[in-house]
């Protein structure tokens, strides 16, 4: 019986490490501000919000630059 | 106990296989690079704006995305690797970063088409199962280098006229265009206002890689019904993301948002 537990638990553990392909969150604390200085003087603030990966901060702010100028 | 354990290996490989198959990964043998000119707002001929695009061809697939969002993604790996603090990671990314209107990435090949497609961290998976149907002409000319024969379709709401050459027998072209018997180098709507002209094209490996799972899973029409209502509300929207302006400038960047992007390349979807 351990063994089968032992064997399902892996089967899990491994199938949901190859699926979640998200980005590991830094350790920074929620809800504090961002500047982004666009190329054409407009000025925006990003607010880190819970869940917020690296990746999705510099991806909104490079949106910014191709929206905004 | 045998028994039980053969169970596990194959249910262990049977969700493998199942997983793997949200990714599909390809080597290039080819890449051409296109220049896309584009007229961002419908009203403003002064609106045209350029952009190199990269067409990766495999044996199975072929991969288009913007050249300067392909060179984004690599700068972005690399500032994510090397940097602890969100506010440097900003700052070097606004210094590196190219500037990309074109966030989309498509994987076609003669049965599929998929893309990936995102706007401020909002990220869409869908499978665009239109058909192109081609009227190959008897029109021949040479364009950038190579024989072309003409031929002329519908999609998205426009009328195009394509250039094909028979000396690249690959079935494949810029944006979702494929399906003529070579390779297009030229691709024009009715009112120039998309043009994606071949610029060169070489042979070159390069690995490519299309996660079905990189964002939500919609389809064509709930993707672009999102991408319009976003485009409308455009500030509201980012206020709600936690994304704010300079006081006072709210009202002259949605004006903007709406002027600069209203003539997207799919009209009709």
């Amino acid at each position: 019986m351990k063994r089968i537990v032992l064997m399902l638990a892996f089967v899990l553990a491994t199938s949901f490490g190859f699926a979640n392909t998200n980005t590991a969150q830094l350790n920074e604390d929620d809800n504090y501000p961002i500047t982004v200085h666009t190329s054409c003087g407009v000025t925006g603030m990003i607010i880190v919000q819970d869940g917020d990966t690296l990746a999705d901060i510099i991806d909104m702010a490079m949106d910014m630059e191709a929206w905004l100028c | 106990m045998k028994k039980i354990t053969t169970f596990f290996i194959i249910l262990f490989f049977i969700i493998q296989f199942g997983f793997g198959q949200n990714t599909i990964t390809d080597i290039s043998n080819y890449q051409a690079i296109y220049n896309l000119s584009f007229q961002k707002d419908s009203t403003d001929i002064n609106s045209k704006q350029n952009e190199k695009m990269i067409l990766l061809i495999g044996n199975d697939y072929s991969f288009f995305e913007s050249l300067p969002n392909m060179y984004n993604d690599s700068i972005k790996s690399v500032i994510e690797k090397n940097n602890s603090d969100y506010s440097i990671a900003v700052s070097q990314t606004m210094k590196l970063a190219k500037k990309a209107r074109f966030r989309f990435k498509i994987l076609k090949n003669a049965t599929e088409t998929w893309v990936f497609d995102s706007y401020f961290s909002n990220k869409f998976v869908y499978e665009d199962t239109d058909k192109i149907n081609w009227r190959i002409t008897n029109k021949r000319a040479v364009i950038s280098g190579y024989k072309c024969i003409l031929a002329l379709t519908s999609f998205g709401g426009r009328k195009y006229r394509a250039w094909f050459t028979p000396e690249i027998p690959i079935s494949t072209g810029p944006y979702k265009f494929k399906g003529l018997p070579g390779l297009i180098v030229k691709i024009e709507d009715d009112r120039k206002q998309y043009v994606f002209q071949l610029e060169s094209f070489q042979k070159k490996k390069k690995k490519f890689i299309f996660n079905k799972k990189a964002g939500s899973r919609v389809t064509k029409k709930q993707f672009f019904d999102a991408y319009n209502s976003f485009k409308k509300s455009f500030i509201a929207q980012l206020s709600q993301r936690g994304i704010s302006f300079d006081n006072g400038t709210s009202r002259q960047l949605q004006k903007h948002v709406q002027k600069s992007r209203n003539n997207e390349i799919e009209i009709k979807y």
